[in-house]
């Protein structure tokens, strides 16, 4: 039941009509009525009123001048502006709660001052109402600029005029109650100074916004960035309001009393400042993620499926940079960031993205240890590892990983260093993928090129056997990305549980065959080297010629102590680990792909001494060195 | 360059209007504002809620697509996810992230991927098969479970009135 605004101007316009005349026909003469106005509260009464409606008036005009028609959300502040003038003439009727707050702590503002409570002074609070309201249109006018499809010349005059307009009017006031509180001591003009102040504030963050919608029209790209300084601007223009009202509360703690009026608008900001700076914070993340985490889509990519980003519903081109998704979902980067801010899955599938970025890893290493077995040996299941042993199985994770790098070291000619470093750097399988993540990426193709081959320096042999021999643990090299490990991860790496002995010892076992394995190929080198010389081109019915002849022919010293070694190596960690079922599974000398047909023919001296499996074993990998070597030569 | 938002819901009015899905008309109010939106809706075939022309308003936030529109019937309807004032209560309307009924999946949630096409469809089958477990509007859900006749009438008064018909034929 709101009385319209005509009413209220017809009934207010009448009432100062008839008070006057009254005066006017009781007391004749001029200066007789205006004392008997303005003795008379009801006479006072109406022409107050009669000003508030002049007020409101002239806001109309003002604000058709620099506004014009107002649209549908903005009509909501112009009538929330109307509520306010009921409210002042009809007592709490239908308020909106921007403008109810507003009024409600004014008003407990001048509690604080109610000395100075004067017919002025509620003129200026009247004052500080519809400039507050301008300035909440001009906020909704620029918040528009976003979403209208066109934007004239009329609007741009309008608001640069209205941002002028309200950025002098406020400084103009800051810089009067500054004065006269400086002049005339503390008063409630400290009040409408940090008002305005606040409002100073509000017109900076509009300007900024201004601009930056205006810069984003006259571009015809899109532009990216603008979401990013958006959102800096508003975090910047947060810490100021914080700032002030921090400021005000000392100022007002000093002068008079707690500001209690001021708690919620301080409060208010905090928050949007703590928003604001989450915003920030997650917008920075989301940049990061899409920066550093998700591939670009290729134009080929991009040809050959559906190009439309569904996120905006356009078409994708190479020049966005299109990203694509761990769940292999391709949207543009911008489209994605937004996104991201608020919810980090998949817009289509929602698949949490930072899981999915862990699973692929996962895969990742799983695809990295299959592509080692395949160089080495042919497909192994990428669980090799004792199911019950996950941790143990990426400390000592050897079984195939390991055996690809060794394959790795055999196609680069040998080189015995490294190894044991790799034994601890081998990927685990996908069991324990988030342990992954610390982990440096498993050395692949770790080989020099073939033609390095003969520069070699030639590897300690006897130390080797000393250490073959005596069954010794190989210290492995300190390694700088240790310092990745958390101190419950050093813990854990310590293992002294029976798992962990266990795999240790078997570990052990297993650079016995590595070290082994290498010391056949310095055999093969010290065989092949002397062919070099006299044949260049070896092919690979040479080398299947060879196999047999560098193995049965004990003609090198070298070949001789490879198999003394193999002899002498105490059966026993390997007697106790190979039957049961922590065994390794020797993938690689399992399934060589190219077998030549050499096991059969090499009965060496030592065969006796060692279990008929460990020699086919070894037979095959003998066989499966030099089927790679003279590949690799030729 | 226009807002974002803007160029979405253009997008979009070109390919409802190119392209209209069966029973539905969504156009925006005023070409000047395309973040209000207007649509029909028929009632689905073979429910209380055949025939029916429903029409309904779509308020879209700023930054659409990111975050859902509103929809609000702007008839008075009876349904059990309608609230009394108009407002639909469909999950595909809610944000991911907070659950107001603590009902719902978040893959039944909004995300950009969806479209006004899309939350009209799915209101279309939410006129269908109302939703009993959680309902915006008790009294509805009540009657809906209990009182299927009584339901059924006031469905069909509902929809004579949309088609401005006489309140009942016998």
């Amino acid at each position: 039941m709101r009385i319209s605004a005509g009413w209220i101007f017809g009934g207010s316009c009448v009432a100062t009509a008839a008070t006057v005349l009254n005066a006017f026909v009781v007391n004749k003469q001029f200066y007789p009525a205006i004392v008997y106005l303005s003795k008379s509260n009801a006479s006072m009464a109406v022409l107050y009123v009669q000003g508030l409606v002049l007020v409101y008036l002239m806001f109309q005009l003002l604000k058709s001048i620099l506004f014009g028609d107002l649209r549908a959300a903005e009509a909501e502040v112009n009538r929330i502006f109307v509520y306010t003038l009921d409210k002042c003439i009809l007592y709490f009727q239908h308020l909106s709660e921007r403008t109810w707050h507003a009024v409600l702590e004014t008003c407990l503002a001048f509690t604080v001052f109610r000395d100075d409570f004067s017919a002025i002074f509620v003129m200026q609070f009247i004052g500080l109402l519809f400039i507050k309201c301008f300035h909440w249109l001009a906020d909704d006018r620029v918040d528009m600029m976003e979403r209208s499809p066109v934007i004239t010349l009329r609007f741009h005059l309008r608001m640069m005029t209205v941002l002028a307009a309200l950025g002098f009017a406020d400084s103009y006031f800051v810089s009067s109650a500054y004065f006269t509180t400086i002049t005339r001591g503390a008063s409630a003009q400290i009040v409408f100074g940090f008002e305005y102040a606040i409002l100073l504030a509000l017109v900076l963050h509009v300007t900024i916004k201004y601009l930056l919608h205006m810069h984003d029209l006259r571009n015809t790209q899109s532009w990216d960035n603008k979401a990013v300084y958006l959102l800096y601007a508003e975090l910047f223009i947060n810490l100021i309001r914080c700032l002030l009202y921090g400021f005000f509360a000392v100022i007002m703690l000093r002068v008079h009393t707690f500001p209690l009026f001021s708690v919620r608008p301080f409060y208010q900001s905090v928050r949007a400042l703590h928003k604001a700076f989450l915003d920030v914070i997650l917008s920075r993340r989301a940049i990061n993620a899409m920066n550093s985490q998700f591939p670009v889509v290729s134009s080929d990519e991009l040809a050959a499926m559906d190009a439309t980003c569904i996120i905006c519903r356009e078409e994708m081109t190479v020049e966005a940079a299109p990203k694509r998704l761990p769940c292999s979902h391709v949207f543009h980067a911008h489209c994605l960031r937004s996104w991201f801010q608020r919810q980090q899955t998949c817009p289509t599938c929602r698949t949490d993205i930072w899981q999915g970025r862990n699973g692929a890893a996962g895969a990742n290493a799983g695809d990295a240890a299959r592509n080692a077995d395949n160089n080495a040996a042919g497909a192994q299941p990428a669980a090799g590892l004792p199911p019950f042993l996950p941790f143990i199985g990426h400390q000592f994770g050897f079984p195939q990983q390991a055996m690809g790098v060794q394959a790795g070291g055999a196609q680069a000619g040998g080189q015995p260093g490294p190894f044991p470093h790799q034994i601890f750097y081998a990927p685990a399988p996908a069991n324990r993928p988030e342990f992954m993540n610390m982990m440096p990426p498993p050395p692949m193709a770790m080989g020099g090129p073939p033609g390095m081959f003969p520069m070699m320096p030639p590897p300690p042999i006897p130390q080797v056997n000393g250490t073959t021999g005596n069954a010794e643990p190989i210290i492995p090299p300190a390694n700088p990305s240790y310092n990745l490990l958390t101190m419950e991860e050093l813990h854990r790496l310590e293992g002294n549980t029976r798992d962990a002995i266990i795999a240790r010892l078997q570990a052990m076992d297993n650079i016995m065959v590595l070290l082994e394995s290498a010391q056949m190929q310095m055999v093969q080198l010290a065989a092949v080297t002397p062919l070099r010389r006299n044949v260049v081109v070896v092919n690979t019915e040479v080398s299947e010629e060879e196999a047999p002849a560098t193995e049965t022919v004990p003609t090198d010293e070298p070949t001789q102590e490879a198999e003394a070694t193999s002899s002498t190596t105490p059966p026993q960690p390997r007697s106790i680990f190979r039957d049961n079922s922590f065994n390794t599974p020797q993938p690689s000398t399992s399934s060589a792909p190219p077998v030549p047909s050499s096991p059969s023919t090499s009965p060496g001296p030592s065969t006796s001494s060692r279990t008929p499996e460990a020699e086919e074993v070894r037979q095959r990998r003998l066989a499966r060195l030099l089927g790679e070597n003279p590949n690799q030569q030729s | 360059m226009a807002g974002y938002a803007l160029k979405r819901l253009m997008t979009e009015y070109k390919e409802l209007t190119t392209r209209p899905p069966e029973g539905i008309i969504a156009a925006p109010i005023d070409e000047d504002n395309f973040f209000e939106w207007e649509c029909l809706i028929t009632g689905p075939e073979e429910t209380c809620f055949a025939n029916g022309v429903f029409p309904a308003r779509i308020t879209f936030p700023q930054d659409y697509p990111l975050s859902p529109p509103k929809m609000r019937f702007t008839c008075g309807i009876f349904h059990p996810n309608i609230y009394a004032d108009g407002r639909v209560c469909i999950s595909i309307l809610h944000a991911p992230g907070d659950d107001p009924t603590g009902y719902e999946l978040s893959n039944e949630r909004w995300s950009p991927v969806q479209s006004i096409e899309k939350i009209l469809l799915s209101v279309v089958s939410m006129l269908a098969e109302p939703n009993d477990e959680s309902p915006a509007n008790v009294s509805a859900a009540k009657m809906w479970r209990e009182d299927r006749a009584q339901f059924e009438k006031i469905a069909d008064s509902l929809v004579r009135k949309t088609l401005c018909l006489p309140a009942s034929e016998i």
